[in-house]
């Protein structure tokens, strides 16, 4: 794989800020769009913007092909039995969402989760227990911020329904072992909803291999547009699930009375959907494939290994969260002892035109349970290179001088 | 607190002529706004700001990037003192000028903008200097002394 070629790819890459370039490694919030799905989008735009699945037209069955394809497309690349298992989202959070709204959990329900759920698997839980009654019950990390199977197992029983749970952490790049977690769960009749918004855009996530029931991941991560998401489910699940929001094309037919709702996954997308950006994202899915998501994962790992090396000898600077960067991904995330990761952020930026993420990056109730404040994170993705890693590095021993 | 307000009146001044501190302006205002209200600075203002110069410094010497760090709020102090007694100063010369104008009629020879008609005519012939004298008609010998006599100086002597 080799990164400096796929930054040709990149627009945003070949802009410099104050005569410097981009060192942008904020890729668990949002990847940059190669020219192939900024393209992809923009022939939907310019040769046939029609309605997909409604006008008989000749430009609405180019759209309607397109937009079908670009479903297979996905399909195919998480390994989904067929295209109908793929539902059309705006992002995880919206997936997670219908979910928690159209399973029909009931009051004494219990659902269970890690406790370094990203908010959007966290709230829409929260809310149901409150309006249902359904019980949470949160699997607590070992001391050493590893997935406790052992306290999972204790937790499962027969009253858990539901194992929502995140695959990669967005906080600081852990993989959790999901393989367990799935077979675990299923011996005790759990469904299992994966929120696989950082695992899907860097590894290989095959949804039957792994037996998970749904997952949920965006496009915005991946190189796909903003707005864009998907939602997996097994089909026998999904026909049986009623949807959340209904009205044009979710239905069949019609009456004054009545409605009959179209099988899935047209029952759980409701109104006119975001087509361009839909085509956008199976181009995504191509490029990612081309690539090969093995090469990424292995260039990822790579990057943090160096990383992670060179800030072990960085006074005052902690890394968070799990420490071995094989497990971990590409992302780090750390704190400056003296210096606030807001500011350590601007800095990098001003500095060094290094982009970062500072705050608590909606895992806000890991790190308050943790008294921790904030990090800094850097996440990595395919088009970062070794350059860009000293550069931070750089930016970042300047910056601990400040202490 | 005490840097959003000297911010506000800085960038609100900048923010005229340039649309870049027209951003931070904006920023600094919510934030003032925010603090006069007791409720926390949502924007991060400070810190953005404080990141901002303390980056700026650290290129420059670390020693000094060190001490502004860490001694933000009381160094954003000090300035907004500054700024505040200049603003004092400064309103009160604009007071000054506006009243009285630039004249004072016990020494005609301050009537450096401002004639004041029946002390000073400015009505000075150009006259015949040296190369390096400074002649009557140069803006520093607007004003005359009551007489229209032209005066030619030159370095330390006075010709006429």
């Amino acid at each position: 794989m080799d990164a400096k070629k796929i930054r040709e790819d990149f627009p945003v890459l070949q802009r410099e800020i104050s005569g410097k370039p981009i060192v942008y490694f904020d890729n668990a919030c949002m990847t940059l769009k190669p020219r192939q799905v900024i393209q992809a989008m923009n022939e939907y735009y310019e040769n046939y913007s029609a309605c997909v699945g409604r006008s008989i037209h000749k430009l609405g069955n180019e759209a309607t092909e397109k937009y079908e394809n670009a479903r297979k497309t996905i399909a195919k690349f998480i390994g989904a039995k067929k295209e109908k298992e793929v539902i059309f989202t705006r992002n995880t959070t919206e997936g997670i969402n219908l979910l928690a709204n159209s399973l029909n959990l009931q009051k004494g329900d219990i659902v269970l989760a890690s406790d370094r759920e990203h908010n959007s698997n966290l709230i829409p839980w929260q809310i149901l227990g409150k309006k249902k009654g359904i019980e949470r019950r949160i699997v607590k990390s070992k001391p050493d911020e590893t997935f406790d199977i052992e306290g999972f197992k204790n937790m499962m029983s027969k009253d858990v329904k539901v194992v929502s749970i995140i695959h990669s952490s967005n906080l600081d790049g852990y993989t959790l072992p999901i393989k367990e977690i799935v077979d675990i769960a299923k011996d005790n009749k759990a469904l299992v909803i994966l929120d696989a918004a950082q695992s899907v855009p860097h590894k290989e996530v095959n949804v039957r291999k792994l037996g998970v029931d749904f997952l949920a991941f965006s496009g915005h991560k991946m190189l796909g547009p903003t707005g864009t998401g998907v939602l997996y489910g097994r089909y026998d699940l999904l026909e049986n699930l009623n949807p959340f929001m209904v009205g044009g094309d979710t239905v069949e037919r019609t009456t004054y009375d009545s409605f009959r709702l179209l099988p899935p996954p047209e029952k759980f997308e409701a109104g006119l959907q975001n087509y361009a950006s839909m085509i956008g994202l199976a181009e995504a899915v191509r490029y990612l494939d081309r690539v090969g998501r093995e090469n990424i994962e292995k260039h990822e790992k790579e990057l943090s290994r160096f990383i992670t090396g060179e800030m072990q000898g960085m006074d005052g600077l902690k890394i968070i969260g799990v420490q071995d960067p094989e497990l971990r991904g590409g992302i780090i995330s750390f704190e400056i002892d003296g210096i606030e990761y807001h500011d350590v952020a601007i800095m990098l930026d001003d500095q060094a035109n290094v982009m970062v993420r500072s705050g608590q990056h909606c895992v806000h109730s890991w790190f308050n349970a943790r008294n921790i404040p904030g990090s800094v994170r850097a996440s990595l993705y395919l088009y970062n290179t070794k350059e860009d890693a000293e550069t931070f590095i750089e930016a970042l021993k300047t910056i601990t001088k400040l202490r | 607190m005490s840097i959003c307000v000297a911010a506000l009146v800085v960038f609100a001044f900048m923010g005229v002529f340039s649309a870049r501190y027209r951003y931070w302006a904006k920023e600094a205002f919510d934030c003032v706004g925010r603090r006069v209200t007791l409720r926390p600075c949502k924007t991060e203002f400070n810190q953005k700001v404080r990141a901002k110069i303390t980056s700026k410094l650290l290129k420059k010497s670390q020693k000094a990037a060190r001490f502004t760090h860490k001694h933000f709020e009381a160094i954003s102090w000090v300035f907004t003192i500054i700024l505040f007694v200049s603003l004092i100063l400064t309103a009160g010369g604009l007071y000054n000028l506006f009243t009285y104008g630039t004249c004072d009629p016990a020494q005609p020879d301050s009537c450096i903008f401002t004639v004041q008609e029946g002390v000073c005519a400015p009505a000075c012939m150009p006259c015949n200097c040296g190369p390096h004298e400074i002649g009557c008609d140069a803006p520093e010998y607007k004003a005359c002394n009551g007489n229209c006599q032209c005066v030619c100086e030159s370095m330390g002597s006075v010709t006429s």
